[in-house]
Order: structure tokens, then sequence, then C-alpha cells
């Protein structure tokens, strides 16, 4: 009997608990008739946009359905998201449906995780930038 | 140039003479016949044991081996015996489940000098470059987790406690292991960002007593 196996579905279901209870608690947080959020404290105190800045907006419209609006509010959260759902989809057909062995894991060299994180920076001083192309990239 | 390759392929040749000999030592004082499809037919018959997490594990039958060599929960550096070897072998020393992988990977294997042989070099079947230094997944983790703590509004410290706590395990089993793991590097800027998170999340909910406390009608 072959047994299947279900761990594929954990990660895309925590993700997407975790952007829910996101969205939730920033509704708790804001105001109480519910015409805005809250504001991050790091835009507060700082006025600067944090990469992660716009990311309970894009939660929002992902959830919504409003995928353009996602992109727009966090290019940098929106294609993670993309990204994390096709490789969580081919790992749930493979092994889940499929039942095919799960790929090795080749070892992660970490001069790309330094990459993704020169590239997080990168996207933080863009964004930042009060000129117009880089005003595509703000929330 | 044509004397370079001409060693080249000498070396090649000599390699893959020792490999072949070497072999024959082998299936000689397992008391299999040197033919590779005889000695396979054989081996489909025994019961195999191997060494894992400082335990011996099995029998487990060849076709059992094979499959937990494809779901990757046996390495070629794990040890293996069966009855009639003298003494137990690392994986990539037993023939029998080289030429399963020479089968898999019948195209890489045919591009190659050595597959002149049943038995490929070992580069060819190696999982990873020869010579690649590991890198600590509990670094990697750390640094994935620390950068979701900086950029996680209201609840930096839900990412920035798993960083710190990944960071610390990570620099620990780096620091007193013997051979070299990378990750180091990463270990850190996950623990600076992870307790940045911290510090984040205590000045909120400080920030939040002391608007609660002035009963200022405050949005954090």
């Amino acid at each position: 009997v072959k047994t299947r196996r279900l761990w594929p579905l954990l990660p895309p279901g925590a993700v997407l608990g975790v952007m829910y209870f996101f969205v939730a608690l920033a509704n708790g947080l804001g105001k109480s008739d519910h015409s805005s959020v809250a504001e991050c404290g790091v835009r507060n105190l700082t006025g600067f946009h944090c990469p992660g800045c716009g990311g309970t907006r894009c939660a929002e419209s992902i959830i919504g359905g409003d995928w353009i609006s996602a992109m727009a509010y966090n290019p940098l959260l929106m294609s993670g998201f993309l990204i994390f759902m096709s490789v969580s989809l081919y790992l749930i057909v493979r092994i889940t449906i499929l039942g095919k062995p799960s790929p090795r894991i080749p070892n992660i060299q970490s001069k790309w995780i330094w990459l993704g994180v020169a590239g997080i920076a990168l996207f933080t001083v863009l964004r930042n930038i009060p000129t117009y192309p880089f005003t595509l990239l703000a929330p | 140039m044509s004397k370079c390759l001409l060693k080249h392929f000498c070396n090649i040749k000599f390699h893959d003479l020792a490999r072949m000999a070497n072999n024959l030592q082998l299936r000689y004082n397992f008391g299999i016949a040197s033919n590779p499809a005889f000695g396979n037919a054989i081996a489909i018959m025994a019961d195999w044991f191997y060494g894992k997490d400082n335990a011996q594990h099995g029998p487990v039958s060849d076709l059992e081996v094979r499959n937990l060599i494809s779901t990757g929960q046996i390495s070629q550096d794990t040890i293996i015996w069966r009855e009639g070897m003298t003494d137990w072998l690392p994986m990539k020393d037993v023939p029998d489940f080289q030429t399963s992988q020479v089968a898999n990977q019948g195209t890489v294997a045919q591009g190659t000098p050595g597959a002149a042989t049943p038995y490929a070099s070992p580069q060819t079947y190696a999982g990873q470059l020869p010579g690649a230094i590991p890198t600590d997944g509990l670094a990697i983790a750390s640094l994935v987790c620390g950068i979701l703590a900086v950029v996680s509004c209201y609840v930096w410290g839900l990412f920035g406690v798993p960083a710190v706590i990944c960071g610390h395990m990570s620099m620990k089993k780096i620091n007193n292991s013997q051979v070299p793991i990378q990750g180091k590097g990463m270990a850190i800027a996950g623990l600076v960002t992870g307790y940045i998170g911290i510090a984040l999340q205590l000045f909120m909910i400080v920030a939040i007593i002391f608007a609660l406390g002035s009963s200022a009608t405050y949005s954090p």
C-alpha cells in the first residue's frame, strides 16, 4: 500500500495562515472604525520604507484576489510569494499526488544567500528614492 | 598540448585499470563472479546491513538499499556490509550499487571516458561537488528568520526569537565541529537581525504600555 505523504501541504498552509493572522492583526490594531490599518512603527519613527513596507496591503490584496495591486504594494514580497507557491505546487504534485520521492536538495552555496541579502538591501535603497522610476517600488 | 592530452588519457587508463583491479579483488573477496550481470543476479538475494546515526540497521534487501539511496536516506559515504564481506565498506566502494548508479545516469556516464568500464569515476555520481564545504542549514534558517524579523511590522519578535535561537545553535555547532562547516557569517547576520527584531518588539510593547498609561489615543 502506497502511503501518501502530506507534508508538502504544510508550508503553503502555514504561509496563508500567517498572512490571514497578519491582516487580522493589522486591522485589529488600526482605528476602531476600520477606516485604516495600523501604521508601521519603523515608518513612523524613521520615515523610511523598509523592505517589508506595504506588506500588509500586499497580503490583503493577495487574499482578496487583486494580485496586480499586490505587486504594486510590495513587488519583493509578491515575487517571493509567487516563487514560493510555484515550488510548493511542484512539491505537492510530485510527492503527494504522484508519490515520487522528494528531490534532493543541493548544497546551497552561501554566495547565493548573500546575493539575496544584497538584492533586498538594493531594493530597500531604491524604493526610498523619491524620483519617478523608483517610486513604483514604494507602496 | 598533444603531450598533455596524451598524458591525460594515459592517466585515465591507468586510473580505470586500477579501479578494475580493485573491483576484481573485491569481487574475489565476496566470492562473486567478475561478470557484473552475474554478480547482480546474486546480489538481489543478499541481505545488507548499514550504519546510520551510530546504529546498525538491517537486514535490508538489495532493492531496499537502492530505495534508501534514491530517497537520500543513505549516502555514498554510509558504511554497508553483508555476509561474505571481510569488512564494512562505504557505499561508494561497493560495486553492486555503483552499477545501478551508472545505469540510472547512463547519459552522464556515456559522455565520460570512464564509461569504458561499468564503473564510473566517483565524480559522476556524487550528489555534490567534491570538496565543497557544506553550509549549515541552521545558519541559513537564522538569516532568513532574521530578515523576516526586520521587515515584519508589529510582530518582529515572531521571527526574531527563532532567528536568535537558530543563530546561537548554528554558532555552537560550527565552533565545536571537527570538520569545516560554512555559514558562520550568516549565523552572525541572523543573530544581529534577530536581536534588532526583538529590540523593536520590546520598544513597541513599552510604547504601547506608556500610551495606555497616559490614556492617550495612540495608534502604534
